[in-house]
């Protein structure tokens, strides 16, 4: 198997280096750490990594720095996978982070660090250019509630396969954790993408964004501003 | 006003008495000489005798009606002399003599009260050397003439005072009286069209009635001597030349108390003092109730131990206005005092004063208000900032170090060979995560990172998001606004969503915000049971107080179900 190269950015060092640890003992080879996104930015640059794993609070105000270089990254370097560890559940940045096209993209709970099967396993999906995005989040979009939510009509099964999809899951992925024929996921599948009037999208990495699209609990403009340019 | 003139002093009454007594006796003795003298006609002994007595009734009552003034007392001065010259018609020596110094008495009286009308006194320095010239002059005349002048050829009775008859100085003499009381004559008359032209309006208005009927008597004296006593008209300008002399007191009198200010002043000053009003609005009240644009009306200024006016110029201590401790309030100061009397103007005074004090305890109120007012925003916001450390604190200490924990309980289970202690260790990271979990919402209900952030919009959306109950937001694209307005905003939504969760039974809530004006307007509705209130102790209380910390307003009414609303001023 390919060693995959990884940069980690996390002002707190205790973090890092236990991170970078538990990278370098699951067959990641951590080519560079940085504590601030000016750091972020020179190692990438000089290291061309497969993923980045920043967190979103970083030097000097930790308040987004972490996310900030995370768009960045993913503009100028689009190989690059990024994997961002934040210590809110809120969906607000989601839609900037994601952007146009969910691949090589995550957003997890900094606390999943310490389940190291589920964070290793992000860490290589986002690499490979996956789409993961924390099961946390996902169900908070899930609850969610609007008035004549089509959600509503879905059954119990369907709803826990919509969140495996909004979690970037595959329909293979699906099929062995719900331990169901293919044929029958694909039968939900196609069945929400109806319900919710969504078109049937083959790639996995849209089929994220179309459902959390679909999700998203605020107005389009609002979900379109993204991030704030400004350091408040 | 000073004390001297306010009060009646102890030798004045006495002094009225014995005036008017005086002027009763000399016109009573006047009148008989003159009707026994026999060459003055029936007429001209009535109308003097009368004008003299007016002179002398009207001054007593404009005495007694203002005591502080002395133009009463001028008039009747001026009564008197009136009378005294007419002394001279006595056949008896002594009399006579005194008559002859009193010949022309009545000239400096009036000059000098119509110099002094209506204050009763002489302001200027060209008015008081005026009047004593005028004194000088016609006493130094009748001295001097007394001295040389022997009427006796004339079948007069013998003059005391001759030391040698010269009747060449006695012409020179009278020529050197014309000349000069000519030159008085048109000073004064300058000195009064003068006066008359600045004058303020309520000096004005005294004056006119005065100098018209001086006009009228002196226009008629004139043409009367121009033509001569045997003219054809002079048997009709003589008697308007009297009757304008009787009238003369009684416009004095007019134009005296017509400067009184009246008590509807007071009633004026009353409803003025009604409305809290700012110190240029007192001046212009009592400037107009009073009639003296010239009115100057200062506020005592304990720093610079002055009275200054509404523009900060000093004004000078004219009556000085106490509040009811006696400590200094302000100054009313006047250029021209016209004749007022001392209850009315100690009226005017307390109700200025009283209207100051009002305004400096509503002044004082206000600050402390405003003072109180910006304390509490302080608090507010000092608590904001508070809640925010506190927050970043949880999340860049505590949470950062558990992580560090997790990523230990990690590192130890992937060598622990014994499996009971890897579980053991399993339990342990998911306790662990469990805590972070917790201390992220408990870091969010203290202050949520993404109001810092990002601000209202976004963490309104995301307590939507995070509601079990639909949520419909219209949310105006708002700027950010100042940090204590936004999370005061964000904790009434978030508290009003779970007030709705917590009673109101509803299917839907409602929120809306948006900027009204200067304030941020917050509306948290449902359709739910309604009859929510905000009791004491409740969080919409406390959140009520926060609100109007902002000098904001919050209030719960029934709608569909409850509404919600919050103003909060932006800041």
């Amino acid at each position: 198997m390919v060693e995959l190269t990884v940069v980690l950015a996390d002002d707190a060092v205790l973090v890092r280096e236990a991170l970078a640890g538990l990278l370098a003992r699951n067959g990641f080879h951590v080519v560079g750490q940085a504590g601030d996104a000016d750091e972020l930015h020179a190692a990438v640059d000089e290291h061309k990594p497969d993923v980045v794993v920043v967190d979103v609070r970083m030097p000097p105000e930790h308040r987004l720095e972490g996310m900030r270089a995370a768009v960045e990254i993913r503009e100028r370097h689009p190989a690059t996978g990024v994997l961002v560890l934040s210590q809110h559940v809120e969906s607000h940045y989601l839609p900037a982070l994601l952007g146009g096209d969910p691949s090589g993209v995550g957003y997890l709970l900094k606390e999943r660090v310490a389940s190291a099967e589920a964070f290793i396993d992000a860490v290589r999906e986002v690499a490979q250019g996956g789409c993961v995005v924390d099961q946390q989040v996902v169900a908070q979009l899930m609850r969610t509630r609007r008035r004549d939510d089509p959600v509503d009509t879905l059954s119990d099964r369907e709803r826990e396969i919509l969140s495996l999809m909004a979690q970037g899951r595959s329909n293979q992925a699906i099929c062995t954790q719900l331990v169901l024929t293919k044929k029958t996921v694909e039968s939900h599948v196609r069945n929400i993408f109806t319900r919710l009037d969504l078109l049937p999208e083959p790639d996995d990495n849209r089929r994220v964004r179309a459902v959390l699209t679909y999700l998203r609990p605020w107005s389009e403009q609002a979900y379109r501003a993204g991030l704030p340019e400004e350091t408040p | 006003m000073d004390e001297a003139r306010r009060g009646d002093g102890g030798w004045a009454p006495l002094l009225v008495v014995m005036m008017a007594a005086t002027g009763a006796v000399i016109g009573a003795v006047a009148v008989t000489l003159k009707v026994a003298d026999g060459s003055h006609p029936w007429s001209d002994t009535v109308l003097s005798g009368v004008s003299g007595s007016l002179f002398l009734l009207a001054g007593l009552v404009a005495h007694l009606r203002r005591p502080a003034n002395r133009t009463g007392l001028l008039m009747m001065v001026v009564g008197v002399a009136f009378f005294a010259e007419d002394l001279q018609l006595s056949t008896d020596p002594a009399v006579f003599t005194a008559g002859l110094l009193f010949a022309h008495a009545s000239t400096p009286a009036i000059t000098h009260l119509v110099l002094a009308f209506p204050d009763g006194g002489l302001r200027s320095r060209p008015a008081k050397i005026l009047a004593i010239s005028t004194y000088v002059v016609v006493y130094g005349y009748a001295l001097l003439n007394a001295l040389v002048h022997d009427w006796t050829v004339i079948g007069r009775p013998e003059n005391l005072l001759l030391v040698a008859d010269h009747p060449d100085i006695a012409r020179l003499l009278e020529d050197v009286l014309n000349v000069v009381g000519a030159l008085i004559a048109a000073a004064v008359v300058v000195m009064l069209a003068q006066r008359f032209r600045t004058a303020p309006p309520t000096i004005r208005a005294a004056l006119a009635p005065v100098l018209l009927i001086a006009l009228i008597g002196g226009i008629a004296s004139l043409a009367g001597n121009t033509v001569g006593s045997l003219h054809p008209l002079y048997p009709v300008l003589a008697p308007i030349y009297r009757i304008a002399f009787c009238a003369w007191p009684l416009a004095f009198l007019v134009g005296a108390l017509w400067t009184r200010p009246r008590r509807a002043v007071i009633a004026d000053l009353l409803i003025a003092a009604r409305r809290p009003d700012s110190l240029e609005g007192l001046r212009d009240t009592l400037a107009v109730a009073l009639r003296d644009p010239s009115l100057q009306l200062g506020r005592w200024q304990p720093d610079q131990q002055e009275f200054v006016d509404a523009d900060g110029r000093p004004v000078g201590a004219g009556t000085v206005l106490d509040d009811r401790d006696g400590r200094p309030l302000g100054a009313l100061s006047r250029r021209e005092v016209p004749w007022e009397d001392a209850r009315t103007a100690e009226a005017v005074a307390a109700l200025a004063a009283l209207v100051l004090d009002n305004q400096r305890l509503a002044a004082e109120a206000g600050a402390r208000l405003a003072e109180v007012r910006a304390s509490r925003a302080r608090l507010v916001t000092a608590a904001d900032d508070e809640r925010r450390r506190v927050e970043r604190d949880l999340h860049d200490g505590a949470q950062q170090r558990l992580v560090v924990v997790a990523l230990g309980i990690q590192l130890a289970r992937e060598r622990a060979d014994d499996p009971e202690l890897a579980a053991l260790l399993a339990d342990t990271a998911e306790g662990v995560t469990a805590a972070i979990t917790e201390l992220r919402e408990l870091a969010r209900g203290i202050h949520p990172a993404l109001l810092a952030e990002s601000g209202l919009g976004p963490a309104i959306a995301e307590l939507a998001t995070r509601s079990p109950l639909p949520v419909e937001l219209s949310v105006d694209d708002l700027p950010r606004l100042p940090a204590t307005v936004e999370a005061t905003a964000y904790f009434v939504v978030a508290e009003a969503l779970t007030n709705v969760l917590k009673h109101a039974r509803a299917t839907a809530a409602r929120v809306q915000l948006s900027l009204r004006g200067n304030a941020l307007s917050v509306e948290v509705t449902d359709d739910g049971v309604g009859g929510a209130q905000v009791r004491d102790g409740s969080g919409l209380a406390g959140l009520r107080d926060r609100v109007r910390a902002l000098d904001g307003e919050l209030t719960v009414r029934d709608a569909a179900g409850t509404a919600v609303v919050a103003e909060i001023p932006r800041g």
